[in-house]
């Protein structure tokens, strides 16, 4: 909507007359803007290019600042996935946590949000207080973690997606967007004979999809990145999200584990293509999602700053 | 005034006893049960497990029956030197952030805002956006390639200048810069989309009256842009503030490395060291309850404030 009116309303305002200054600083600002974007992708280009840059061509252009390959090649992915099968194992481990994760994640902040957003339930805001406290409140790390351990968790999948399951942040931000569903809507349903539940599933879900593309891409996008929750809670690599086995490949000290039983280990290329490939391989997922919830999540951010 | 009327539609059942009441809505009660537990078992129970911090934790009686050591925990913390050094560190990094990044994204989201251009403001959001989805385990290690003292980008440059080489990543008067600098870099496009909703809100008259009278693009920024976004400033001031003692965890530990701790480390990667890496955990549950305890006065302090300026700026 306030598109439309910027759209109408700027060419009236270009018709009286543009001022020398105005194009003067159009050239300066879309200047800056050009190099903000630069900036923002040159380290990107960097890891693109010499993930494709064969191990020849890596070693004739170290003295360049960046440089495209003459030759492409995936050589450098196939070796990451010809060693053994750690690589493919933590990209497993990441699809499934991120999946499964987000899926209970939504599901538990969707069944939370609702109720709270209704305000003539009795007791809600009581409620609400004891989810809101754990926002102000950090239990802190050590504590977590021996409560956690206790549940006996450590070394298996659960430990990546239960500790953090529910995000009192996303959920406020889902029951804002519930609050503003008119009542009158789901009066309707359950005149009609709609239960709570199936208000919920066939009315009140359907006009969500924004909201839950917003908090199902946030959910998605912290478990895809999340690193510290396995160094905490798992101790078998064979479990480690691509995460962690990333970090651990950049203090390189896996580099020569994903060599073991290695039939190109010979051919072995440097470091920084091997660093280069495994960055792409866990980053160009999630850039490929976000920029089609750009609009949702946008709205997500905005809501959740409105109210708190 | 719709909703008041539903209220007291509702209302009118407000004389049968309570428990008819919560019977009628059992199914939203029953909703709120996984979230309920949740929160009890994996933040309340840590909550109270914050008891350890007056224990001496012994492995096999766990947090809850262990003895119990008093304030020892505490004292041996403020005694120690290491106290000062992560303080210092927490407070300056997260001043610093606040400092140099805070005002980036208002700046950034003033020039997006000028774009008339819809595509090319599309796509400038679009990148600018793009390092927040990234972890920061993937910017630890382009942020070291690109700071790299042999074959990073900028110090070939500094080559090419005739420059000498600077180690960034490892050099301690350096190192608190590429902190504040990759998180300025990851997050100004994020930031920005607040102010850029705040901006689009501003009524798009005021601008078609001020250019009738005359104004210039820069009056304009200052007499009508500015003051319409002020209160979002503020708020988004306050809550930095109010988070304060969260100088950026996951940024810390996946950059920093042994010849920096001196003015990197801060308090939280100081509790994991010390808490899970030398299982320590009575004492590094102290540390973590007294930051837990300082950050929670700031957050509610700043929130309070925050709520007070919102109604006097909107209002």
């Amino acid at each position: 909507m306030v598109d439309s009116i910027k759209r109408t309303g700027r060419p009236a305002r270009n018709k009286i007359r543009t001022r020398r200054g105005d194009r003067i600083f159009a050239v300066i600002n879309y200047t800056i803007l050009v190099l903000v974007a630069f900036v923002t992708l040159f380290p990107f280009l960097d890891v693109v290019f010499t993930s494709i840059t064969p191990t020849e061509e890596i070693v004739l252009n170290a003295k360049k600042i960046i440089a495209a390959p003459q030759h492409p090649t995936f050589s450098h992915y196939r070796y990451i996935f010809s060693g053994n099968r750690q690589m493919i194992n933590s990209m497993i481990i990441t699809v499934i946590r991120t999946s499964v994760g987000t899926l209970l994640s939504l599901v538990i902040t969707a069944l939370t949000a609702y109720p709270l957003s209704k305000r003539y339930l009795p007791g809600v805001n009581g409620i609400m207080k004891v989810f809101f406290f754990t926002m102000i409140f950090y239990g802190g790390m050590i504590p977590t973690f021996l409560v956690v351990k206790s549940y006996r968790m450590v070394d298996t999948i659960w430990a990546l997606i239960i500790p953090e399951m529910l995000s009192v942040y996303n959920m406020i931000i889902m029951r804002t967007f519930f609050r503003s569903i008119p009542d009158e809507l789901e009066e309707a349903a359950r005149i009609d004979g709609c239960s709570d539940v199936k208000t919920l599933v066939k009315i009140v879900l359907p006009l969500s999809m924004p909201v839950l593309a917003s908090i199902g891409l946030f959910y998605a996008v912290w478990h895809w990145n999340a690193f510290f929750d396995a160094v905490l809670y798992i101790t078998d690599r064979n479990l480690w999200p691509l995460q962690t086995l990333l970090r651990e490949i950049l203090l390189s000290t896996s580099i020569s584990e994903l060599q073991q039983g290695n039939l190109l280990a010979d051919s072995m290329p440097p470091s920084s293509a091997v660093i280069a490939a495994s960055i792409m391989i866990s980053t160009v997922p999630i850039v490929c999602v976000y920029p089609f919830l750009q609009k949702h999540f946008v709205k997500g951010v905005m809501v959740g700053s409105v109210k708190g | 005034m719709v909703k008041t009327a539903k209220i007291a539609q509702r209302n009118v059942g407000k004389k049968s006893p309570l428990w008819s009441r919560v019977s009628k809505y059992k199914f939203l009660y029953l909703m709120l049960v996984p979230g309920l537990i949740y929160v009890v078992l994996f933040k309340y129970l840590p909550i109270a497990g914050n008891m350890i911090a007056f224990k001496e934790y012994k492995i096999f009686q766990g947090i809850w029956g262990s003895p119990w050591c008093g304030l020892d925990n505490f004292i041996r913390l403020f005694e120690s030197d290491n106290f000062y050094v992560i303080m210092r560190n927490t407070l300056l990094i997260s001043f610093y952030k606040i400092l140099i990044g805070f005002p980036v994204p208002i700046v950034l989201a003033l020039l997006i805002n000028e774009v008339n251009n819809t595509a090319f403001k599309r796509t400038v959001q679009t990148i600018a956006y793009l390092p927040h989805f990234i972890s920061w385990v993937v910017i630890a290690s382009l942020a070291s390639s690109l700071l790299s003292p042999t074959d990073g980008a900028i110090n070939m440059l500094r080559a090419d200048l005739g420059l000498d080489p600077i180690f960034f990543m490892g050099d301690s008067r350096y190192f608190r810069s590429v902190l504040v600098l990759s998180d300025i870099w990851k997050e100004m496009g994020w930031s920005a989309i607040i102010y850029l909703a705040a901006l689009a809100g501003i009524p798009q008259d005021m601008y078609e009256a001020a250019t009738i009278d005359g104004a210039s693009k820069l009056q304009k920024l200052v007499f009508i842009t500015l003051p319409s976004i002020v209160p979002t400033i503020i708020i988004m001031l306050l809550l930095r503030v109010g988070g304060i003692l969260n100088a950026g965890f996951e940024q810390v530990f996946t950059m920093y490395n042994t010849a920096v701790y001196d003015v990197a480390d801060i308090i939280d990667t100081y509790v994991y060291r010390i808490g899970i890496v030398q299982t320590q955990y009575g004492f590094s549950a102290a540390v973590g309850l007294f930051k837990s305890v300082i950050a929670c006065i700031m957050v509610v302090s700043c929130n309070w404030i925050a709520g007070k300026a919102d109604q006097e700026t909107l209002f």
